[in-house]
């Protein structure tokens, strides 16, 4: 692999006498996709704050291209900044119109007036606000007001991208928008997304790899559910033929060799074999279960080790203990392949 | 109650037909003000910025001064400038005293903490997301700070209107530094005085009429300003 664009080195800030975020090492490859996943509070933001050079930690340092970068020089931490820019979580949009707020970073570079023109307008209509280009900013709804903000920050052309949570305040269907808008972006150009997420299937959805940040940790973790197998064609339709012996319904298109996924949030677990509508129905018994957050991680063993997260108040209503055996049932458009 | 209406009367042809000077008056008092206004942004913008954006030991004193000064009484301005300046104070020798520029730097001094504070209060009160937005679209310090007080613009516009009511209002510091001089130094708030004390109603209310008018002008578009800051 080639040499990483970004690297953090022995990494560590605090919050007071709580919180602690620390990274040993953090190498981000070019054109590489990256979703730091964990739970509120886990240290995501901060680690963002870092890379974006608007937090300075208490130690460690962040190297560019294999230079420390030194964010005690403004002219240096610019040129980092100009590279490498971060798309905040609630975004602010300045108070002038879309298209105004979208120039701005090219402004700030000195962009010659038609290219600005011409880049901009690209832009917008790639976010598809080309028609809101001279309303006022501040009166878009919180989905076009994200896409204004992605546009203000793919149109600068950085290296790196850092989106600290971009859907979690839009509906799905703009968060779908976003994600199909990067998809596309990178497909495009050679950039480098490092995006932050709580939700486990979007993590796995967008990025090349998956970084599980917990208590300000980065933690080695293998990817959930994920199983080695081949995709072939029965009387039923598509079926997905596991390794380890299962095979599983789904919708899929891909045929032959594959990775196949399953979200741990679209597993439905029972204690009884009620009448389900799903496509996939395991038996099989819940052998650990680990509090994560807001919500429970759960391990099955029925024929494949399957992981499944419920929500606290679920896995309380359950009475569920480790030993009892239990229904998995999954749905095919849930049986992914990668 | 008869000398009233006859003065309102008078006052009503006076500013119909701007004789007794009144429209040289009101150029004086507008001229006075904007120069004293345009004085105390040049120096006060900047330091009300500078305290809004930077840390430093003996902010909150400084804050606290500033705060104080807002209501300092405008003769003891007018005396402060008047020590200084009269033929005996260490900047006699520039013979200010009983000119317009004496009124100018009296006035500025009375302005000048209502410029820094309220940009102070303007550029603290926008949104802490901005100068991270600026930053991370590789601007430099210059155009943060240029940012800053673009999305701060109604509020430091507000700063400016406020001192300018103040200052067209003002009549202490005006009648001590100006002498009240006739197509020189006289303003509407000394000429009223003057008016009033002489029993010439007409002339008094035509200026007090307009000064009115100017006072609820700035006021109205302070008011519409701050309406702008959601």
């Amino acid at each position: 692999m080639a040499d990483p664009i970004i690297v953090g080195e022995h990494i560590s800030h605090r919050y007071g006498a709580g919180f602690h975020l620390h990274v040993d090492r953090l190498a981000l490859s070019a054109a590489r996709t990256y979703a730091v996943y964990g739970a509120n509070g886990s240290g995501k933001t901060t680690l963002l704050n870092i890379l974006a050079l608007l937090t300075h930690p208490q130690e460690g340092r962040i190297l560019l291209d294999g230079r420390p970068v030194n964010d005690s020089d403004p002219a240096r931490s610019r040129g980092y900044r100009r590279r490498v820019t971060l798309l905040m979580q609630h975004v602010y949009l300045f108070r002038s119109t879309v298209f105004d707020n979208v120039a701005s970073g090219l402004r700030f570079r000195g962009v010659a007036k038609e290219a600005l023109e011409e880049r901009v307008t690209r832009m917008l209509s790639k976010v598809g606000l080309e028609k809101l280009a001279h309303r006022s900013a501040h009166s878009l709804s919180g989905g076009e007001a994200q896409r204004a903000g992605l546009a203000r920050a793919l149109v600068t052309e950085p290296d790196v991208l850092l989106l600290d949570e971009p859907t979690a305040s839009v509906d799905a269907a703009h968060g779908r928008q976003i994600e199909e808008i990067l998809r596309e972006t990178c497909r495009q150009r050679r950039m480098t997304v490092v995006l932050s997420t709580h939700q486990y299937d979007q993590a796995h959805r967008v990025a090349d790899e998956v970084l599980i940040m917990r208590d300000g940790r980065l933690i080695e973790a293998g990817p959930e559910n994920v199983f080695k197998g081949r995709i072939d064609e029965s009387v039923d339709g598509p079926v997905a033929r596991l390794d380890c012996g299962v095979t599983l319904r789904t919708n899929t298109a891909v045929r032959g060799d594959a990775l196949v996924a399953i979200s741990p949030r679209e597993i439905q677990l029972s204690r009884s074999p009620h009448p389900s509508e799903a496509a996939n129905r395991l038996e099989g018994v819940l052998s650990a279960a680990a509090v994560d957050g807001d919500r429970i991680r759960l391990d099955v063993d029925a024929g494949l080790r399957l992981t499944v997260h419920v929500a606290r108040a679920s896995f309380a209503g359950m009475g569920l203990n480790v030993g009892d055996s239990v229904y998995a049932a999954i749905g095919a458009s849930a049986v992914r392949t990668q | 109650m008869d000398y009233l209406l006859s003065g309102f009367l008078e006052a009503v042809r006076l500013l119909m037909s701007g004789e007794s000077g009144v429209y040289t008056i009101v150029g004086v008092s507008v001229f006075v003000a904007v120069s004293a206004i345009l004085l105390a942004s040049v120096m006060g913008l900047p330091a009300g910025y500078f305290l809004a954006t930077h840390r430093f030991r003996g902010q909150r004193l400084v804050t606290t001064v500033l705060n104080t000064l807002l209501a300092m009484p405008t003769v003891v301005i007018g005396l402060f400038v008047y020590s200084l300046i009269s033929r005996r104070g260490p900047l006699g020798f520039l013979e200010l005293l009983y000119t317009p520029q004496a009124m100018i730097i009296g006035e500025t001094i009375l302005a000048l903490p209502i410029v820094a504070a309220f940009t102070l209060s303007a550029i603290r009160a926008v949104d802490s997301r901005i100068t991270e937005t600026a930053l991370t679209l590789g601007a430099t310090t210059a155009q943060t700070a240029r940012t800053l007080i673009s999305e701060a613009r109604y509020g430091i516009m507000a700063a400016v209107v406020a001192a300018f009511g103040r200052v067209i209002a003002e009549v202490g510091a005006a009648m001590m530094l100006g002498g009240n001089i006739k197509g020189s130094t006289r303003t509407m708030t000394t000429a009223i005085a003057l008016e009033s004390s002489k029993g010439e109603f007409g002339l008094a209310i035509a200026l007090g009429i307009i000064l009115l008018l100017t006072a609820f002008g700035a006021n109205i578009l302070f008011h519409w300003l701050q309406g702008f800051d959601d």
